[in-house]
């Protein structure tokens, strides 16, 4: 893993909320303007429970109009971080800062300006769907009851019954109504789809495209990594309380192998002294394989041998997390490498 | 129950492990939970009998005091009706069977009802039902399974009052035989039982955890106002026959028992139970009264923290005013009866305890601080029951969703206790009013200033439970509801207990209700009221502060 992408891809300079002084030299011009369109920074965010470490030094930033994708497996520290941005749980070290605030000392000025999705959704039973959207938009201090409607026709949502009769999808649509109608300059997304059906949830996507467009910052704390897949500009992914890796899927892909499959008239060609080639799997006149690194000589081989169909495709979100959490899993249970060679 | 596992060989899954069927399952859950409770209902009624023996004995060792205190209770419409008819007083056993059986029976219930309405309908409410369910199991057999966990805290609570019944007869005179032991014991225990099965029944019949409680607590309310009626109007005593209660005051373990009474008594209960069960195979989530979930939108009082807690909270306020003014008003009603017969009893007055002794005045005034004593304490069960639900919006994630906006922390639980301190100062207060209200239907010397002052002063120490409870959520919030209830049933038990017998003044002082004046038998004592208040203030300032910085705490 690169050093640049475990610290993250932006400067993190003092945030002042102002724009990069025109006059400034061209290095840190652009430094300064990076630095006044982040939205989200940690530095070093950590927090313990007595012994148990739920989160350490986590550095990460978000920009203005990104989604940020927040992945990780069950117990990663993905929850304890929001509630630690939310300003609901204090860090043992480390800071958190929304819009140049504490989200600690600050907090009421961030939450002015921000709107928060559960992934369970703790409502009042005896409310209706319709008093509990109204309540949600009052405690907030701002909505916008036009696009509030227009969302509860797009995500199909009845407001006349009581909490207490809404399936757990409903209740969930009530909390992304709310969040999105307050069109906040930052959504934080904690497993927002979880309960939704594949229209909702497309529904969704299509919601949080357009808040992207708007400018609107997401974080996105999600397990469904196709969902992240499709909406996120950079994904940051989180192992056991640490980041294991952050960037563009892009810059991601170069860490995963290329999958191969070709199809030949005649037996498919040896490929077993090639360098970077791993589980080549033969089936008739089928061949199938991944590749690490440059491509050149694998192609020259494959092309020798005439191949009537040839497919390339880049690694899948899914296989790029499972890869870095295997080799993370592995290196943890490597008797030569302690967790430090982790990072 | 890992015993009752059993292992068989699959050739294919490897082991399976096979584990006893899901009612059986709930029901070592639930009773697991009942056993502790009910267990130390048992012993707390032990404990009473115990210093209602010792006060006996030492206040009628002789007949002719026995006579003046059967002269005094007999004609004490007031007591009748608070505690029950009286029968001839003259042994030790006669007086503990009256005084005992006439509170705990009504305690015990309202506990049976809160715990088989959250058994019954609050678990099915909060999906954990369903996990039993999705089992080898139907809807009818978890109800049975539940009722047979609830009944494991009912026989632990009769096995603790007769053992400790027994233990409390040696050393305070007291010479009950088995079976006289048993049916002392099994008053309370089926008391509780009728009303377990009541807040079962209403489980079925409603369909959320407060509409079955509330239903349940009504049937409880008529229960106790028939009883009271039939024992204090001669007219209307056919009314007793028509309360479960006032057919567990027939029994009289201690006195000429009829131990026949006992067998309505768990006929209701099987009744109850029976149609409970058949009620059960409905749609879960489901009522037997129809409760429809579509309303109309009603966005008043839903602009604000504080407006959130009154919409709410209004229906739970209101039943609590006006349990205050009609309990005001009823016992009010008695002053006069109840007045004459204190103001002609010495061994009445000692009755009261030290709390009463010195007062210089008798009569009325002296009935109505024993009711206002018990307005203490209900002010206090309120004020824990607010405070408990205050922790349990932090516990189920409400919290998080208000405090993730423009809310203050600060604001937040100052709303919430400022609504609970307005509650708390009005119920006692309206009690007051109310109690004068009543006693001036009777042409009762009592004046409005000194019970509205009563009033104000039995609001204290429920106040300061509010500031130490606002303390202990600031500082350990899990402990919120245990530190509230535990302190009420603290302080109850030893005003019950230090009426009768001595206890040590340092364990006295432990009891917040134990400094409170009685008024109106002597005035309100304006420096504990104030010492009460300044100490509630400050210990909620500093439990408010903590709050503002602490981590927020789920379950």
């Amino acid at each position: 893993m690169s050093q640049t992408n475990r610290t993250g891809a932006h400067a993190r300079t003092a945030l002042d909320g102002e724009r990069a002084d025109p006059a400034a030299t061209a290095g840190l011009g652009r430094d300064h303007e990076a630095a006044a369109d982040v939205v989200l920074r940690t530095q070093a965010l950590t927090k313990h429970y007595g012994s148990t470490v739920a989160l350490q030094d986590l550095t990460i930033e978000a920009r203005r109009g990104e989604v940020l994708g927040f992945l990780g497996p069950n117990g990663a520290g993905k929850t304890t971080t929001i509630r630690l941005l939310l300003g609901l749980i204090g860090p043992t070290s480390g800071q958190a800062e929304i819009f140049g605030l504490d989200v600690r000392a600050q907090r009421r000025a961030v939450h002015a300006r921000t709107a928060y999705v559960p992934g369970e959704a703790a409502l009042w039973p005896s409310l209706t769907g319709a008093e509990t959207l109204h309540l949600l938009a009052r405690m907030h201090g701002r909505t916008d009851v036009a696009y509030r409607d227009e969302l509860v026709q797009a995500f199909d949502f009845d407001p006349s019954r009581k909490v207490r009769g809404y399936s757990k999808g409903n209740k969930q649509k009530i909390n992304l109504i709310a969040a999105l109608a307050t069109r906040a300059d930052l959504l934080i997304l904690d497993e927002p789809t979880s309960g939704l059906d594949p229209l909702m949830e497309q529904a969704f996507r299509e919601c949080v495209l357009q808040a992207k467009g708007n400018g609107q910052t997401v974080f996105l704390s999600s397990h469904i990594l196709a969902e992240a897949e499709a909406l996120c500009d950079r994904v940051a992914i989180l192992s056991a309380g640490q980041l294991v890796e952050v960037g563009t899927l892009a810059q991601m892909r170069h860490l995963s192998a290329l999958s191969v499959e070709a199809t030949f008239p005649g037996p498919p060609p040896t490929l077993d002294q090639l360098r970077g080639v791993s589980n080549v799997r033969v089936s008739g006149h089928q061949l199938s394989c991944q590749v690490r690194g440059p491509i050149d000589e694998l192609l020259a081989v494959l092309a020798a041998a005439h191949p009537t169909t040839l497919l390339s495709r880049e690694p899948s979100l899914e296989e790029l997390f499972l890869s870095l959490y295997g080799q993370r899993e592995r290196r943890n249970h490597s008797p030569e490498q302690g967790p430090d060679d982790v990072s | 129950m890992s015993a009752s596992a059993t292992t068989t060989a699959s050739p294919t899954t490897g082991a399976v492990r096979r584990y006893r069927l899901p009612q059986f399952v709930l029901a070592q859950f639930i009773a697991v939970r009942a056993l502790r409770s009910g267990a130390a209902w048992g012993l707390a009624i032990g404990a009473y009998i115990y210093a209602s023996a010792v006060g006996y004995r030492d206040l009628a060792p002789t007949s002719a005091a026995r006579q003046v205190l059967l002269d005094s209770l007999s004609s004490n419409v007031g007591l009748v009706a608070l505690l029950g008819q009286t029968p001839r007083i003259d042994t030790v056993g006669v007086f503990v069977d009256w005084r005992a059986l006439g509170v705990w029976p009504v305690v015990v219930s309202v506990w049976a009802i809160l715990l088989s309405t959250k058994v019954l309908r609050g678990e099915e409410s909060a999906g954990r039902l369903e996990l039993f369910l999705s089992g080898a199991t139907t809807a009818r057999r978890a109800v049975l399974g539940a009722v047979a966990g609830m009944c494991a805290g009912l026989a632990a609570m009769f096995v603790c009052t007769a053992v400790a019944t027994a233990a409390a007869s040696r050393h305070t005179g007291l010479t009950p035989d088995t079976g006289q032991v048993l049916a002392l014991a099994a008053v309370p225990t089926l008391a509780a039982a009728v009303f377990m099965a009541v807040g079962a029944l209403s489980s079925q019949l409603m369909a959320t955890r407060a509409r079955a409680a509330g239903l349940a607590s009504a049937v409880l309310g008529a229960a106790f106002m028939l009883r009271a009626l039939g024992d204090s109007a001669p007219a209307a005593s056919a009314l007793v026959y028509a309360s479960p209660l006032g057919w567990l005051e027939k029994v009289h373990p201690l006195g000429t028992l009829s131990v026949g009474w006992l067998v309505p008594v768990a006929g209701l209960v099987v009744v109850l139970v029976a149609v409970t069960v058949a009620l059960a195979g409905r749609d879960l989530g489901a009522s037997t009264i129809a409760h429809s979930d579509q309303a109309k939108a009603r966005t008043r009082l839903l602009g604000s923290p504080l407006g959130l807690v009154l919409r709410l909270n209004r229906g739970s306020l209101a039943a609590w005013v006006l349990a205050s003014v009609v309990a005001g008003l009823l016992y009010g009603s008695f002053a006069q009866s109840a007045g004459k017969a204190f103001a002609s009893s010495s061994v009445l007055k000692r009755l009261g305890g030290d709390l009463v002794a010195s007062a210089q005045h008798a009569g009325a005034r002296l009935y109505a601080g024993v009711i206002f004593l018990i307005v203490m304490t209900l002010v206090m069960a309120y004020v824990a029951s607010a405070m408990s639900n205050v922790r349990e919006q932090e516990a189920t994630g409400l919290l998080d969703n208000l405090l993730v906006r423009s809310v203050r922390r600060s604001g937040w639980l100052a709303g919430r206790v400022a609504v609970a301190a307005v509650a708390a100062a009005a119920i006692a207060v309206f009690a007051g009013v109310a109690f004068w209200v009543g006693a001036s239907s009777q042409h009762s010397a009592l004046g409005l200033r000194e019970l509205l002052l009563a009033g104000v002063n039995a609001a204290a120490p429920a106040l300061a439970l509010l500031g130490l409870l606002v303390f202990v959520f600031g500082f350990v919030p899990r402990w919120t509801s245990l530190v509230g209830y535990g302190l009420l049933a603290w302080a109850f038990l030893l005003e019950m207990l230090g009426s009768a017998v001595h206890i040590n003044h340092w364990v006295m002082d432990t009891s917040l209700l134990h400094h409170v004046a009685l008024a109106p038998v002597v005035d309100p004592n304006w420096r504990i009221v104030a010492t009460y208040l300044g100490a509630g203030v400050v210990l909620a300032l500093a439990g408010g502060w903590r709050f503002n910085v602490r981590d927020l705490a789920a379950e």
